[in-house]
């Protein structure tokens, strides 16, 4: 006993001090080459007319993916914000994946859907689709809705990925609110890079408590929740310290569910959404950089550190939780099922410095926590500090 | 969050237990620690009370601070690094709170010089040519903003952006005025700068002011390492060298899809560009520069470069190969659909394979038809879907045909037909 003991106090004395440490100089490091790379970014992007991918014959063409499970109170307006994104070639995929609600039967009245006969191979893995609609409505052109058996949200990606023949895929939630130049300044990347772009990400920000109006933000405001204000810090420093820096290094594991641009051949070829985990979004990544680095090819994802994406963050604890209980387990998930990288040279930097730091620093950091915390009240309680 | 809580508390604990006992208890704390029934009787947990009171009677916080005084390096680290992180962070504050008074008081003075700058140049480019005191006086007050190095970056980009607004004698006098302020001569010592953001704004600022005797000067800059420079000299040139607006493809470097998208943009806006024959940049090195080349001859009608762009059709990249198969498409030279057919049962890349397709559909004839149907048949159903819709395309002869087949009992086929047969899809690709 007195020999765990003496293992806990050293490491609480010494061992979690040095951690913190660490954790605070990658922070500082990260922050630095954040800086860089976004000095870089404004200063490039101060040369940019984002209407040239607007009027290009040279733009790669865009699927919208955006699975809907009981959305009847927004999913009208979601839809319309959608169809009006600026880009040229593009469609918007809603899937509902078996929704219990009217979310089917709004669609099809607001939208005039009609059933059609579009032929597609399920060449990955999902429930089956019942069916596809189209719009009557010219305006609604764009306008795809694939109605299929309940899955969840990685099934319904994938089902939205089997109808989908464009270039590239923007897997979104139908809930967030993008930026009408959202795609344009998210498939830059694709176009401008030497090298293979395979993902990229944008800027996720919160929306609570800002006005909305047809879909579009028009006043931003801070939340009026505090718990909700903590999460506007929380996704700056995640956004524009943490992925922008490991943009940089091309080490990024996390593209945000809420949007996010792949290729979707690769996606195609790496089998799509896994169902079997919580966190789908870092599992594709994760899983498409290890294929690409697999087959020997030069790769990159790319985040753009513009705000491009607005979603309503949780302002009670007990969502929250559940949240980042999800998170989490997404997390663990993903770094069980891919453990062969662990620091394995053959992945270069994804196997050396990517997959080690989340391993250390998001996987191991709740545990060190929880440690800490427990000690503190611990030393508090015996009036030991 | 939860992450910086902790780690703040954890500084907090640290900085209280190395403050409170810094020195000289090491004896007593070793005395303490080698006395063995001492030591085991605190490890013997009982209960809270009982061990509260051993753990006090033997000074577990002095054993605490035993263990952060032995080790005295890392006392002083902890100290040093609370303290400069405590200044950094204060240091931070400062500078973010007077920073933003700075900006603040910047920006006011900023609009006054913008709305008077403003003012004058919208007065200079409405007066009568003829009426020279007045635009001498308008001159004279401009000149005088000279000095100040943000007042002269408020009057170019005013002239820069009323230029981009207006067209003919507005243009010209604007232009005039330019030179006369000596922006030109600045223009062309930015041009010497190590920056390459600072010289591709002076590339962008003399092109669109139409500097022509900065051709050569421009030039340089094609073979920088920076692409974003690399462009904006490749947009200039074709912008103001006449002899050779398309210099940039002998330059060694790669074209992205990003600066080729932009100067295909510029190409499609310059009225009368001395348009060379693209087929010499079709052996060049950089992959790039010969799938750009294609989308030239494509863009331009070049048939006469028909016979080399033949010749390319086994080039080892799929991309080449991909462009090269499109641009035969859009040349509308009927004889050149065996050649796609042999490029298409030869080639193994699916985005090529399905270029051949669409490109021997949209050359058409009795050639294309017996080609479009044998794809329909074979069972690939990306590549039957592409041949369906070409043939319903092809007019209504081609919906009839489509029809006869819908007899059939083959799953796949009837599936395609459906869709291609679908008005509510005619639209959809």
């Amino acid at each position: 006993m007195s020999f765990l003991f003496d293992i806990l106090s050293g490491f609480v004395s010494n061992g979690i001090f040095y951690y913190a440490l660490t954790v605070y100089l990658s922070y500082m490091l990260l922050a630095i080459l954040s800086a860089y790379e976004m000095r870089f970014y404004k200063k490039k992007n101060s040369f940019v007319n984002y209407n040239t991918i607007l009027s290009s014959p040279l733009s790669p063409s865009i699927s919208i993916i955006a699975p809907a499970y009981n959305e009847q109170h927004t999913i009208v307006e979601n839809i319309r914000s959608l169809v009006s994104l600026y880009y040229n070639d593009f469609e918007v995929i809603i899937v509902n994946d078996g929704s219990k609600d009217e979310s089917m039967k709004l669609m099809i009245d607001s939208f005039d859907l009609v059933k059609v006969n579009y032929a597609f191979d399920y060449k990955i893995e999902c429930k089956e689709i019942l069916g596809v609609y189209k719009s009557r409505n010219k305006a609604y052109n764009k306008l795809v809705v694939v109605d299929k058996k309940n899955g969840g949200k990685a099934d319904a990606l994938n089902a939205g990925i089997n109808i989908s023949m464009k270039d590239i895929i923007a897997c979104i939630d139908v809930d967030c609110i993008l930026e009408s130049e959202a795609l344009l300044k998210m498939v830059k990347p694709f176009l401008e890079e030497k090298v293979k772009v395979i993902a990229t990400g944008g800027v996720i920000r919160i929306a609570n408590n800002c006005e909305i109006e047809h879909g579009r933000i028009t006043k931003i405001r801070l939340p009026d929740n505090w718990l909700a204000r903590m999460q506007v810090l929380e996704y700056f420093r995640a956004f524009l310290v943490g992925r922008m820096a490991w943009s940089r290094l091309n080490g990024l594991l996390l593209v945000s569910g809420a949007l996010g641009l792949f290729d979707r051949k690769i996606v195609v070829e790496c089998g799509g959404y896994n169902h079997d985990t919580v966190g789908e979004d870092m599992e594709l990544v994760v899983r498409m950089r290890r294929y690409m680095a697999d087959r020997g090819e030069n790769y990159k994802v790319v985040y753009v550190p513009d705000p491009l994406c607005w979603t309503e963050a949780p302002s009670d604890t007990k969502v929250l939780g559940r949240q980042r209980n999800r998170w989490m387990r997404g997390t663990i998930e993903t770094m069980i099922s891919h453990q062969a990288l662990f620091f394995n040279p053959k992945y270069k930097l994804l196997g050396m410095l990517s997959y080690p730091y989340w391993f250390f620093f998001e996987w191991m950091a709740p545990i060190i926590e929880i440690i800490g915390i427990t000690f503190a009240v611990f030393f508090w309680d015996y009036g030991l500090y | 969050m939860v992450n910086n809580i902790v780690s703040i508390l954890f500084l907090i604990f640290c900085l209280t237990i190395t403050s409170s006992n810094a020195t000289n208890k090491n004896d007593k704390i070793d005395s303490l620690l080698v006395d063995d029934s001492l030591y085991n009787s605190s490890s013997s947990f009982m209960n809270k009370a009982q061990l509260k009171s051993e753990l006090k009677s033997i000074g577990f916080k002095d054993y605490i601070d035993a263990g952060l005084n032995n080790e005295d390096k890392f006392v002083r680290f902890s100290y040093r690094m609370i303290i400069a992180l405590l200044i950094i962070f204060i240091s931070t504050f400062i500078f973010i709170i007077s920073n933003r008074f700075v900006a603040e008081y910047l920006k006011r003075k900023k609009s006054n010089i913008n709305d008077r700058v403003e003012e004058l140049i919208s007065i200079y480019i409405s007066i009568d040519k003829d009426s020279e005191s007045e635009s001498d006086e308008i001159y004279m007050e401009l000149k005088s903003f000279l000095k100040n190095k943000t007042a002269r970056r408020i009057i170019l980009k005013n002239i820069l952006s009323v230029d981009n607004s207006f067209s003919g004698e507005s243009n010209i006098q604007l232009r005039k005025l330019y030179t006369k302020l000596n922006y030109d001569k600045r223009a062309l010592q930015k041009l010497r700068s190590e920056s390459w953001a600072i010289r591709a704004k002076a590339i962008r600022e003399l092109s669109q002011m139409d500097i022509v005797e900065t051709t050569d000067i421009i030039r340089k800059s094609l073979d920088h390492i920076n692409p974003v420079l690399r462009l904006e000299a490749g947009i200039a040139l074709l912008k103001l060298d006449k002899a050779n607006p398309f210099s940039f493809l002998d330059v060694d470097r790669e074209l992205t899809t990003w600066q080729q998208m932009n100067l295909l943009e510029i190409i499609r806006k310059v009225k009368s560009l001395k348009v060379p024959n693209f087929k010499r940049w079709l052996y060049s090195k950089q992959e790039s520069i010969i799938e750009f080349s294609i989308k030239l001859i494509s863009y331009y009608q070049q048939l006469d470069a028909v016979d080399e762009l033949k010749l390319l059709l086994t080039h080892k990249s799929a991309t080449v190969r991909f462009e090269l198969v499109k641009c035969l498409g859009t040349l509308e030279m009927e004889e050149v659909i065996d050649d796609l057919i042999v490029v298409y049962e030869s080639e193994k890349e699916e985005a090529v394979r399905l270029q051949c397709i669409k490109s021997i559909a949209y050359l058409g004839g009795e050639a294309s038809i017996v080609f479009l149907e044998k794809v329909l048949l074979s069972g690939i159903s990306v590549e039957m879907l592409v041949a369906a819709i070409a043939i319903r395309e092809s007019g209504v002869m081609g919906t009839i045909k489509l029809k006869e087949y819908l007899n059939t009992e083959d799953v796949q086929l009837l599936k395609v037909l459906k869709h291609a047969l679908d008005e509510n899809l005619i639209d959809s690709k």
